[in-house]
Order: structure tokens, then sequence, then C-alpha cells
């Protein structure tokens, strides 16, 4: 569905924020896309979302470039960055002048993704706060049914209540034609949703698996105080004491930690990428 | 060149028409009241030009200095912010990723600026008209079919045409202060087209004189039509559709490599 080869990009040319950068993402998946502060992540988005063109390789979306960037490209896809802007008109008027754009978009999932968000249609965009905009295009973007849906930190400036609706609004809105690519550092708020994971660090792919093979692969487990160093791929602090990650043997599927997961890969890049080797 | 055709085959008149809504809508309240502020301002010179104007001659002069002169400031300024969203953040995202054709959104403001614009304009200007005759029942429109300075009004019609596509261009082209930068690059532009003019007066008359005349043209020339005969010969209509040509061909090509970074 979405596939990158050989990306090489970077805003400044002595510096490559990527380098032969290869990954592909499937339909039908929820893809969490994860790494530090100015790992690329954004970026990713907008060279996937055809906002930024790679220096070399390409980008390449149902068979189209990125470097095409007509209808045929844009339509089915839609981004929501982190941050963004609004005209000045009410949320009926927004959708009626930028709903022709997307062909499959449906009136009906907007008004009732809006209601799930309590928000009416005739308030007026320029008088809503942040996170109330940003559940407005976050509605739009679910309604517009494209294919790929580019989520930067859709989190961010969402109420509690708000988070817990839009994961199932996420989850709800996946089918197997669909593929969401979700960057985010609130790990936490999206932890049940996702179906793979994909951790990136400048220029390196660190993690590329699903939830799945994650869980079978790895497991968390508590630890009363510190363990030693061969006991786990990677341990820390918990408020109730270590807690750690190390292989799975039973081959059972437990619940994932991200946010420790996220360290532990940051951390030891090189134990983790001998345990998620292909053939491992 | 593929991208070109790929762009050709996925065209839709229809998302032309919604690109203008887009815009009309996102920018309503500005538009709504510059026609207004527009109004007052045409209303107000028009009164004061008959009460002030010595001759009928001159009224005409300053109606047609007062058409032009409006029609060239305000669409260059709306010219070069029609691409306004794709310059800012971090309102660029959303614009630049609306699924339309970089040829749809350069139609777009084509029809923008050269046909609903002068539409618009002109409206305002016989309503502002309309308005004085109250005071002056004898005032006479003066519209675009007259031509009191002798310049030909087939070049006046490639000016108002000219005009959006220099700054739709320069609106594209400077990241900063865009608006300033094309009035450079106008400059350069005229030096041009003046260079061209000169060159085939050359030809014609290959003296001083003919350069002389370019530069520091005599009334009389205006008088007797020698003006409007070079600004309407054939090639200089030929050289400033190739030059009109060659800088829409520019702006697609920059709406089309437009990047957010």
């Amino acid at each position: 569905m979405v596939e990158i080869n050989d990306l090489s990009f970077g805003y400044t040319r002595k510096e490559n924020l990527y380098q032969q950068f290869s990954i592909y993402f499937k339909s039908g998946q929820i893809y969490g896309l994860l790494g530090q502060n100015g790992s690329g992540k954004s970026t990713l988005m907008k060279i996937i979302a055809g906002l930024i063109y790679p220096d070399s390789g390409n980008c390449v979306v149902d068979g189209i470039d990125s470097k095409e960037r007509n209808y045929n490209y844009l339509h089915n896809l839609y981004i929501i960055p982190e941050e963004f802007d609004l005209p000045d008109m009410t949320i009926a008027s927004y959708v009626r002048i930028y709903a022709p754009f997307y062909d499959a978009f449906s009136k009906d999932q907007f008004a009732t993704y809006l209601k799930e968000f309590d928000i009416s249609p005739e308030e007026k965009l320029h008088k809503l706060s942040y996170g109330n905009k940003k559940k407005v295009l976050l509605s739009f973007g679910l309604a517009t049914n494209v294919r790929v849906l580019l989520l930067d930190e859709p989190t961010n400036g969402l109420d509690i209540p708000s988070k817990k609706t839009l994961r199932q609004l996420i989850a709800a809105a996946a089918t197997p034609e669909r593929c969401f690519i979700i960057s985010t550092h609130q790990v936490h708020d999206l932890e049940n949703l996702l179906d793979h994971l994909v951790v990136i660090s400048k220029n390196k792919l660190l993690l590329n698996e699903s939830i799945s093979t994650i869980a079978q692969k790895i497991s968390f487990v508590p630890f009363s105080s510190r363990p030693a160093e061969n006991e786990t791929l990677y341990y820390e602090k918990s408020f109730t004491g270590h807690i750690g990650i190390v292989a799975n043997k039973s081959n059972e599927e437990g619940k994932i930690n991200l946010e420790v997961l996220f360290n532990g890969i940051i951390a030891q890049q090189a134990k983790f990428n001998q345990l998620f080797k292909p053939n491992n | 060149m593929k991208s070109f055709s790929s762009q050709i085959q996925s065209f839709s008149f229809h998302r032309v028409i919604s690109l203008i809504l887009e815009y009309y809508h996102r920018d309503k309240k500005t538009l709504l009241i510059s026609a207004i502020a527009l109004y007052l301002f045409l209303f107000c010179s028009l009164l004061l030009f008959k009460r002030y104007g010595e001759s009928d001659k001159e009224n005409d002069i300053l109606q047609y200095a007062l058409q032009v002169g409006c029609i060239y400031l305000i669409s260059s300024i709306l010219s070069v912010h029609y691409f306004c969203t794709l310059r800012l953040k971090p309102g660029n995202i959303s614009a630049l990723s609306l699924p339309c054709n970089a040829i749809e959104r350069l139609l777009s403001a084509v029809i923008v600026t050269m046909i609903a614009f002068p539409v618009a304009y002109s409206l305002i200007y016989v309503a502002s008209y309309f308005s004085t005759l109250p005071f002056f029942s004898s005032y006479t429109l003066r519209f675009y079919n007259f031509d009191p300075i002798g310049i030909g009004w087939i070049s006046i019609i490639g000016t108002f045409i000219g005009t959006p596509v220099l700054f739709l261009w320069g609106g594209l082209f400077f990241k900063r202060s865009p608006w300033i930068k094309t009035i450079l690059a106008s400059i350069l532009y005229s030096g041009i087209n003046t260079a061209i003019t000169a060159a085939v007066f050359y030809v014609i008359d290959p003296t001083w004189d003919s350069f002389k005349f370019l530069l520091v043209p005599k009334e009389a020339a205006y008088q007797n039509g020698e003006i409007a005969s070079i600004f309407n010969s054939p090639f200089y209509i030929v050289w400033s559709i190739v030059l009109l040509t060659c800088m829409l061909l520019a702006s697609y090509h920059l709406l089309k490599e437009k990047e957010v970074k």
C-alpha cells in the first residue's frame, strides 16, 4: 500500500535525516510510528503525503509516486498534522466546501463522529479551542474514508474522555482496505489500538514488527529489586520497584508496555536487533 | 511531461469550481470588506474628479488613471495573495494536501484573477458611477472602451491579463514580501519588454531617435496613434503572449514543486 524505497532526504545538504531508508506499510493495519524528537516521524508523514519530495528514492502509494502529487495520489490520503490552521467558518460550511474533494466522504459518519466528540456542527471553527478544533479535524479525516490516514500526534490537546472516544472511532473505522499511520509520543493513549509498531531513530529503522510478534517474543516482568544485567534485555525503575523486558519463552502473548519497550529499544538497540532478526 | 499528462488525464472542471468556492469562503470577509472600501474610494474619487476636473478631457484622463491604477493595484494584491495558504505555516499542509492537480489550482487562480475580478471590479465601478449621478447628472461614464492617452486598448487588456500572471508567479516564487519583490521583478519585465520593443523599432528605423522616442515619447506620438501601433503590432502581441505563457508555465512548475518545509 505505502512503499518507501531507498529514501534519502535531508533539510540541509550537510545532514541527511534519511539515507537509503525503506519500509512498507500494508493495508488493514494500524501502525504506531514512534521515535524521539527530531527522529523524522513528521518528516516521514509529510513525505508520504507528498508534501516533501525525497532527494532520492521514492514513496509510492497504491502504485502512484508521491512526486506526481496529483488528484489520483491525494484523494486517497488524508493527513492530520500536529499544527494546523482552520479557516474562519462554521463546521457545516467547512464540510460543504472541503468534502467535495473526497469521493468517499460520508456526511453521516462525520455527524456521528462529531456527536461522539460532543461538538455541534453549527459552531464556528475559530471560536473552538485547540482540542475541539482537533476533534473536528479528526472527525473529518475519519469521515473522508481515504485509504491512507496519517495522524501526527492525534491525542495532543484532547481531554481524557476524548482520547478514549478517538481510540474507539479509529478501531471502528479500521477496515482491511485502510491503513492508519499514527505518530505519537503519548504511547499510553493508543496502547491497545495498534496492530504494528515502527520505531525509528535518525535514518535507522529500530523496530518494524506486528504487536502480535512482539508479544510472542518478549514479555514484561516486574522485579521487586534491581535485576541482574543478564537477566533482562532492558529494565527501568517503576513505582513498585523495577520493570524489565525479557525474552518470552512461553510463546504466550502478554500485554505490551509500549513506553518501556520504546525506552528499551532506544537504550539497547543491539539486543533488540538480535531478538527481532527475521530468522529469530 | 509524464506528470503533466497525468494531471491532464485526471483534470476536473468541477474541482476547479470547488477550489474557487474554497478560496471565496476562506477569504469571504476580507473580499467583502475590500469591495465596500473600493466602492467608497471610487465614489469619492469620481466626485472629486468631477468637482475639481478642469475640463472633460482632464476628467477622462483621471477616470482612466483611476480605472487602470485600481485594476493594477488590486489585481496585483489579489493575485500575489491567491496562493498565500501554500506559503504560510501551518495552513500550508492542509492546503497542499487538498486532492486536486496543480493545473486545477492554477486554472482556479486564472479564473478568479482574470475573469471574476475584472467583472466584479467593473460592477463596483459602474455602481459607484451611478451613485454620483444625483450629484452630477451630466457626468459621462468612461469605461474600458476609451483610450485618452493613445496606448491602444488591446494593450490595456494585455495589462489586465499580464498583471495577474506576473503576480501569481511572484506569489509562488517569493516566500517573503512577494508583492514588493514582484514589483521589482515587473520593472525588470517592463525593461525586457521595452528592450524588445526598442529592437523592433530599431529594425523599422535604425536610428538613435527610435530609442529616444520610446524612452520619452512625445505627446504627438500618442495623439496620432504611433504608440498604439507599436503596442498593437502583431510582433508585440505575439511576444506578450509568449512571455505570459512562459510565466504561467513557471507558476505551474512552482505549484507542482511546492513543498512544506
